[in-house]
Parts: structure tokens; sequence; C-alpha cells
């Protein structure tokens, strides 16, 4: 098992650059993805970790060889990769069978040889029986199977996935989301995995790194990105409703009392923060807690605001609430079990509601830059301000 | 490919880490550096050669001084002037005659339900590919008073006088020509005007406007810019041809720029080198002005491409209008490809040109039995698959590196394309005169037939780019990137993915290049030497220099027979090739699974 390491990593194409002097440490065995909107440069970091693009600074180390930098580039085919493309990019001309034993062959193995690995890849993905079969007379699904096959047909030490289930309706991708849960499982070879997809990247991933602007944002655990987002692009892309940006107004013992017009909270600040101080803070729609005026609950800080939109989804009803001049959303749900707070109030536009922020359920967030270009360039160390640990 | 250290620096902030060296995962650079090399000796070079003959006083490999005195000498010569005048009449009428043709044939074809249309596209690839040779012959038999077939006919009908029925005349130098423009015009045009977005009629029929106002109104003015691109082909083509003048037009006075050209060549004595140089040099600034114009006119598109979806089976019922298409249609046929047919088979076995009544196989026992006739069919079918060959890999590989490499000249040999595309047929041939003799390695290929094989991959390979760069655009750039992770280097992903993907594309590029070379008459007229004959050289001797008109005729039918069996053959090559290469990949042991 091998590891992959990436330090300042540049790439540029002619002009403006895609990926900006970044770092990344994939671990033995792990299942990494990269997660984020289109063009934060997390496919092109893929690819310059496959050799199929030639990064202008920067290096990568594949286990204990240098694949890039030190004024050497390994070319892709001597690199021992395993990659799924988007697009499955099979090769018309040959069979199912062709197509997953062609890495074989490259590698120098015989036909014999071949020939009963390719079945053994074959059987693992399912599709055993379609062995002799043309691409063109298979299904999406199975040709993106087919194309997994592939990938792992020489036993690479490292497996690279750029957005292999993009192209698939959602119930095949959800098959072969756990297919993957379950090649990662068995086989447990590196894996690179990007996608623009938070399920997949939640589901799948050993770790999760949010990628902004050409560099990763935030790197952790699954759990530790979604319930601890550390700045306010991350906290957008995990889909964190409401961010909410406060002025802090007292600091006291590691808590900051914060307000923006009539709204006010409580949250733990670790860093270290004084009265004036700009402060982000985000919390789910699913956490924020509502009661009718009249069963205000007991110990519970609440504000008062007032429900400006009920939309009825099914299980839950989403409200739009104006808290003191700022716009916040709740999600609570419609079976009364849920428990205090959670349950529909069953409010109209216009009535009066008391709202609670948990304290424990509101996460600071520092402010990061948007898309690429619209602040300076700089290295990742001095991007991410000291302290601003949430997890 | 390039980076700066400042742009690097920038992107850094905090200075340059480790720079990886510039050669990257698709710069190729020894690859393309060879086919810069390759395209600068093949197309740029006798281009270039070309300019610097004009100014010598001597022969091409011989020493001599320099000298500008051609210049004035052939820009005083009243003759210069009425060639230009004569050249430009002859191109823009075939122009006229053949995009007209051809604009209205593509749209009957892919717009209209007129019957017949069908036959249509395969009709014009026979014309295409078949030697213009073949219809100069054809039409110079067929009208020529007092006893050509078409005068007897006349004659033996009315008893009128036919001396006017001659296609030694700008009437019959026009019309033949026209007819293989029409050919290009059409195959050119049917793509974009198939192409165009049916909507577009539809919302004009919407609004009321009957068809013949919908035709002229909305199609025409949409491929306007299409059109005029594939005018501009053709004026290009019309200003270069050599064969047909040849063969109808001097013989009735009339001297065009490429005629000119072959006399300075090979009647003048001695050859004036220096004045045919000039005279070239004038006919390829006319003619890099239209393919600039052309260029942008088109502004970058392809010019097959017009916007908007096309849906199949969206036919426009003409009416009783659709039996006048047809008309066309049978008319154009009967012209440029039946009555010729007729008229070659006819023609080759007439005891003597004209004698009707009477058939023999003499004509084909005589030519068969001349070792000469022979030869020049080995030679031609030598020229036709090796030039083939060659310009269809050189395009293909071109095509391949501007495309899909990184490397900072690639598009430098495809820009060598644009140049000799420029170039006719009989200017290549002095500019590889003049190139080739001034060396002692190349020179020493002068006479052989692989001089000739290399003046005519410079003309075919532009032709063969066409069909190469467009095979290639089709193959996503993943299936490569796919070859390459599974463990393919870059030369090997070329062979097993873009090469074997482009594989019909290329066969039917080589097939057409093939035939353009093998039918030329361009450059083997003024390069091969008379112990390396060709089937067009001698075709040509033959007729208009020797009389033997129905040994000529024979020799074509010889000729066009091994065409079509080369078509047969490379049909079944195509197939078996394909069936072969599926046997070939890595299979399972045992083919279990149920289809």
């Amino acid at each position: 098992m091998i590891g992959v390491e990436v330090h300042g990593l540049v790439k540029h194409y002619g002009g403006a650059p895609v990926v900006r002097g970044l770092d990344l440490d994939v671990r033995p065995g792990e299942f990494l993805t990269l997660l984020g909107p289109s063009g934060c440069g997390k496919t092109t970091t893929l690819r310059c970790v496959a050799g199929l693009e030639s990064p202008q600074a920067g290096e990568i180390r594949i286990g204990d060889r240098t694949v890039v930098g030190q004024g050497r580039f390994i070319p892709p085919e001597k690199r021992d990769i395993g990659m799924v493309f988007q697009s499955y990019a099979l090769w018309p001309h040959l069979t199912v069978a062709g197509n997953v034993g062609y890495p074989l062959r490259r590698r120098g193995r015989s036909r014999a040889e071949t020939a009963s690995r390719v079945r053994e890849v074959l059987d693992f993905v399912d599709l055993g029986h379609l062995a002799d079969r043309s691409i063109g007379r298979l299904s999406g699904g199975q040709q993106q199977r087919v194309a997994l096959a592939r990938a792992l047909a020489a036993q690479p030490q490292l497996l690279l996935f750029d957005e292999p289930l993009s192209n698939l309706d959602a119930k095949l991708r959800a098959t072969l989301r756990d297919e993957l849960r379950r090649l990662h499982a068995t086989v447990g070879t590196t894996s690179i995995y990007v996608t623009h997809d938070q399920t997949e990247a939640m589901t799948l991933s050993t770790r999760v790194a949010v990628m902004n602007g050409g560099v990763v944002e935030q790197l952790g655990t699954a759990r530790e990105v979604f319930d601890r987002p550390r700045t306010r692009f991350v906290a957008d892309f995990v889909g964190i409703e409401n961010l909410l940006d406060l002025t802090v107004e007292d600091v006291r013992g590691g808590t900051a009392t914060a307000r923006a017009v009539g709204l006010s909270v409580q949250v733990a600040a670790a860093d270290p923060v004084s009265s004036g101080d700009p402060l982000c803070v985000g919390v789910r729609a699913r956490a924020v807690r509502l009661y009718r005026p009249e069963e205000a609950p007991v110990g519970a800080s609440t504000v008062s605001g007032v429900v400006t939109d009920r939309a009825f989804l099914g299980e839950e009803v989403a409200y739009r609430l104006d808290v003191g001049g700022v716009s916040i959303s709740a999600l609570v749900y419609t079976d009364p079990s849920r428990g205090r707070g959670h349950t529909d109030p069953d409010l109209d536009p216009g009535a009066p509601v008391l709202v609670e922020l948990p304290t424990d359920q509101l996460v600071p967030l520092t402010p990061s830059g948007g898309p690429a270009g619209d602040r300076p360039a700089t290295t990742e160390d001095e991007r991410v301000p000291a302290g601003a640990t949430g997890s | 490919m390039v980076t700066s250290a400042h742009s690097t620096e920038r992107a850094t902030g905090d200075g340059l880490r480790r720079l990886v060296p510039v050669r990257g995962a698709r710069s190729a650079r020894p690859f393309v550096a060879v086919l810069c090399v390759l395209a600068l000796v093949l197309f740029v070079w006798p281009v270039a050669m070309l300019a610097i003959g004009a100014f010598r006083t001597s022969a091409p490999g011989v020493p001599g001084e320099w000298s500008a005195q051609a210049v004035p000498a052939v820009l005083s010569d009243p003759r210069t002037w009425s060639t230009l005048l004569q050249s430009a009449a002859l191109a823009v009428t075939v122009t006229a005659v053949g995009v007209v043709l051809g604009f209205f044939l593509a749209w009957v074809v892919t717009r209209t339900d007129a019957p017949l249309r069908r036959v249509v596209t395969p009709m014009m690839m026979v014309v295409f590919a078949v030697p213009l040779l073949f219809s100069a012959l054809s039409w110079g038999m067929l009208a020529q008073p007092p006893n050509g077939t078409l005068n007897t006919a006349v004659a033996a009908v009315s008893g009128a006088d036919t001396t006017w029925l001659t296609a030694y005349s700008w009437f019959g130098l026009i019309g033949t020509t026209a007819l293989k423009v029409t050919a290009v015009a059409y195959l050119l045009l049917s793509g974009p005007v198939g192409a165009m977005d049916r909507s577009l009629t539809e919302a004009s029929s919407l609004a009321g406007a009957r068809r013949w106002t919908t035709f002229w109104r909305v199609e025409v003015p949409v491929l306007a810019p299409a059109v005029a691109g594939v005018a501009i082909l053709c004026l290009v083509l019309g200003l270069g041809l050599l064969d047909v003048a040849l063969v109808l037009g001097v013989p009735a006075g009339i001297s065009v720029f490429p005629t000119e050209i072959y006399g300075y060549l090979m009647t003048a004595s001695p050859p004036e080198y220096a004045r045919a140089g000039v005279l070239a040099l004038v006919l390829v600034v006319i003619v890099l002005l239209l393919v600039a114009a052309q260029n942008r006119v088109l502004a970058g598109r392809e010019f097959v491409t017009v916007t908007g979806k096309a849906r199949a089976g969206d036919v426009l019922p003409l009416g009783r209008a659709r039996w006048a298409c047809t008309a066309v249609v049978v008319g154009y046929g009967l012209v440029a490809v039946v009555l010729p047919f007729l008229q070659l088979v006819l023609g080759s076995l007439q005891p003597v040109f004209g004698v009707y009544g009477t058939f023999t196989l003499d004509n084909y026992l005589d030519v068969l039995d001349d070792r000469t006739v022979l030869e020049a069919l080995s030679n031609t079918l030598l020229l036709g698959v090796v030039a083939g060959f060659v310009a269809t890999l050189l395009a293909a590989l071109i095509s391949y590196a501007r495309l899909r490499t990184t490397a900072v000249l690639r598009t430098l040999p495809d820009l060598a394309l644009w140049l000799i595309i420029a170039v006719p047929g009989v200017v290549v041939s002095l500019g590889v005169l003049w190139a080739y003799l001034s060396t002692p390695v190349l020179g020493g290929l002068y006479g052989t037939v692989w001089i000739v094989v290399l003046a005519l991959v410079a003309l075919v390979t532009p032709i063969a780019a066409r069909a190469t760069s467009g095979a290639v655009v089709q193959i996503g750039p993943e299936l490569e990137d796919a070859a390459r992770t599974a463990g393919a280097s870059q030369a090997r992903t070329v062979v097993d993915v873009v090469l074997r993907l482009i594989l019909p594309a290329f066969l039917g590029a080589w097939f057409v290049t093939g035939v353009l070379a093998a039918g030329n008459l361009d450059i083997p007229v003024l390069l091969a030497s008379p112990s390396t004959p060709t089937v067009p050289t001698i075709v040509y001797s033959l007729y208009s220099q020797t009389g033997q008109t129905a040994q000529a005729a024979a020799v074509l039918c010889v000729f066009l027979a091994s065409l079509a069996a080369v078509f047969v053959l490379l049909l079944a090559l195509r197939a078996s090739v394909s069936a072969l290469l599926r046997r070939a990949t890595p299979q399972p042991n045992e083919r279990g699974g149920p289809r």
C-alpha cells in the first residue's frame, strides 16, 4: 500500500492558474475525495497525479517515487495507476474483454495470464457473461463497470476516479456508489476520487478534501467536513443553509456573544477574537428549533421573529423567518415524536415565532475567498488562519 | 508548454518551488519536430525555390547568375495578359456553373423528394475520382468535326452541318471542366446544406412563404458563407487545371496559365525556366489571395459547419417540380458519366477513330502487348498506392500533431499544408524541380519514379488532411488518456487507439488521394522521364501527340478497370482488416458467456 504526496502544485493553461500551490497528503490505503464546484481545480489536480497534465511547479510523489519534480516527469504509462473516466472512455473497437485486458497486455502479461485475470475481474463486477460483447451494445451502467474493471485489471498501486458516476441516472449512481464502497473494502487500493457530489464524497471517502480556487480549503473525515466546516465556502458547499454575518460584542471565557441587528447568539469561539470583529456563523436549518410564542421552553434562550414563508415538503416543513432583520431558514418535522422545537409549530406567514439557535450547533466560520481570481494568490499555509479549527 | 519563471513566481506567491521541466505529458516534441522537417522539405521548400528560380538565369541544378530580367520580360509580354484574362474567364465561368449546379443538386438530394436523388452522391464520387483526362478525351471524341460520334449522329439524323459541334473550343473546355467542378462543389456543399437547421425553413413556411421563396430568401442566404468558401476553392481549382486545357484548349488556340507554364518548360527550346517561374509566381500570388479571402469569408469555420440540428426524414414535397429536378440529375449523369463512358468504350473498339460499324479488340491487344504501356500501368499503380499512402499517413500525423499535442510548433505542418493547397500541379512540379535538383542527394531522384511520388505527395496531402483531421477530432481525448493510464506509451497510443479508430477514414482518404495521384497528368508530364511513363502521360501522348486515339481510349479503359478492381479490393481489405483486428485482441480462453 502506498501513499501520495503533492506539494506546491501549480498548473495554469496560459492565463490564470487553475491549481495554485496545492498541498495534499493521501495516506496509504485511503479513499480520498477531492470535492468542489466546477473550476476549482480538482480534475486538473487528479490529471497531474495521473501524468496526463504536466504542472508548471510542484512535486508529486507516489509511494517513494517522485513522479513530478526534481527535474523529472514520469509519463502516465510508467506510474502504475488505474483510472476511471467520467465518459467511461472505453475503446469502441475492442470487446469488453479486449478493453479490460489492455492494461495487462501493456504490462507484458502473457495471453493466458491476461485471459484468466480478465475473467476474474469481470466476474468481480458481475459482467463475466458479457466478455465478448462489443462496447456499443452495453448500457451506461455496464459501460462504467467495464471501465472500473479495466482500471482494476492490472492491480495498480493507485486508483484514480474522475467523476465516474456523473453520467449515470440517480438510481444507477446509487448502485454503483455501493459497488465502489464494496470495491474499496475488498481491494483496499489507495484511491483518489474527484466529484462535485456531496453524497458521493460522504458515502465513499475515508477523508474529503474540499477544494476552492485551486487549493484545498479543508481536509478531514466526511463527518468533520460535514459537521464542522471551517470556512464560509466549505459550509456553503456542504449545504449549511444559514450563514449569519455577525459582529462580536463580547468575549468571555471562550464564549463570544455576537449579534446582527436584532439577533444575538452565543458561540464557542476558539479564535482569539475581540469585540468589534466580524464573525460568520453557520447553522443548519434542521438544527434551528421553533416554538409557538405561548409555548416558550424553559431554560432555553430564544429570540423572537416572524414567519415570512412556510412550505410543506411531506415529512418536513420548511420555514423562512425574519429574526431582527436577519433571514433564517428552518426545517421541522410534521411527526410530533421528533421532540420539542423540532415539531412543526403550524404557524402561517406573519405569525410571531420563538427561535432557538442551540449554541452547540453553531459553527464559527472564517471568511474564505470566493472563486479564484478575486483575492491575491497565496500558498495554502498562509491562507488557513491559525486556530480556526472547529473540530 | 513553456512557462516563464515570471508567471510561476506570480502563481506561487512565495517564490519558485521545484520547477518541473517543460517536457510534459503530451508535448511529443521529437515527433512534432520530425513532422515539421518533413513538411518544410515537402511543402515549403519547393514553393520557396520557385521564387528563387524565377530570378536565376540557368536551369535547375546548373550554375547560373542572379537576374531579374525575366520579370519585365514576362510582364511586358502582351501574351501574359491575354493568358491572365483567359484563365480568369475560364475559372470564373466554371465556378459559376459548377457552384450553382452543385448547390442545386445538393439541395435536391438533401432537402427534396425528387426521384433518383439517391444516385447523385455515388455518381459525383465517380466523377470526382475519375481523372479529368478521361472527360477531356471522351468529349474530344464525342464532339469533333467531322467524324466525332455526336457529329456523325447529328449529321446522320438531320444532314445538318456539324462543324460548330466541337469540344475543341471555349464551350468544350468550360463544359468539361465545369462537370468536374460541379462534383467538387456538390461533395463540399451537401454537408452544410443537409446540416442546415430545418426549423429555419419551417418558420419561413409558417410565415406564409411559398417553397421557392423559402429557397431563395432563407436557404440561400443562410448558406452564403459556406457557398462563398466553396466558390473560392473552385476558382483555385479552375485556375490550376492543366489536363483539359492541354487536350481541348491548346488545339483551339486557348492558353491559360498552366498551359503557358507547360509551354515555357516543354515546348520552348531551350526551356525558359525563369519565365515559367515568374508566371508560376503570379499564379501562386493570385491563388494565395483567393485562399486568404476564403479564410476571411469563413472566419475560421470549417465549411461543413452550419449551426443547427439536422433531422433525418424532413423532405420538401416538390409536387410536379420534382420531375424537373430529376431531369437535371439525369442530364448531368448523361453528360458527365454515361456518354463519356460509352464513348470511351466505343472509341477503344473502333479500328480507327471515326470508323463505325466494325469493332475490334486489336487496340487492347496492341496496348497490352506494349511494354511501355504495361510499365506505365505498374508505375501508375505504384504512384497511386505509395503516394496515396504516404500522403494519408502524413496527413493523419499532421492532424494528430495539431489537434492532440501541446508542442509549440504543432501547427506548423498544418500551415505548410495551407501553403501547398494554393499551388497548382504544374507549379508544384516546377518547384520540386528547382528544389530537388539543387541538392546532390534528392537531385539523384530526378528521372526516377520517386521524384514523381514526392511531388504527388505534396499535391494530395492537403486533400487527405481534410479527411484525417475530421476523423481525429471525432476521437475523444479521454480514449487516449485511458490508454496512457493503462500503460501505453504515446506512440503506442497513437497506433492502438488513434490510427485504429480513424482506419475507415484513413482507407477512404488513401483511396481518394491514390486515385487523384494515379490520374494526375500535371506532375508526371513535367517530372517523369521517358523511361518512367505513367498512364496519364501515355494517354496524353497517344491522343494529343501521335493521334492514336483508339489506343489512348483502350489504355484509359484498362486503367479505369484497374481502378475499379482496386476499389473492390480495398473494400475487401477494409472488411478483413477490421475482422483481423477484432480477432487479435485479447480474449478469455473460453468464450463462455451467452451472447
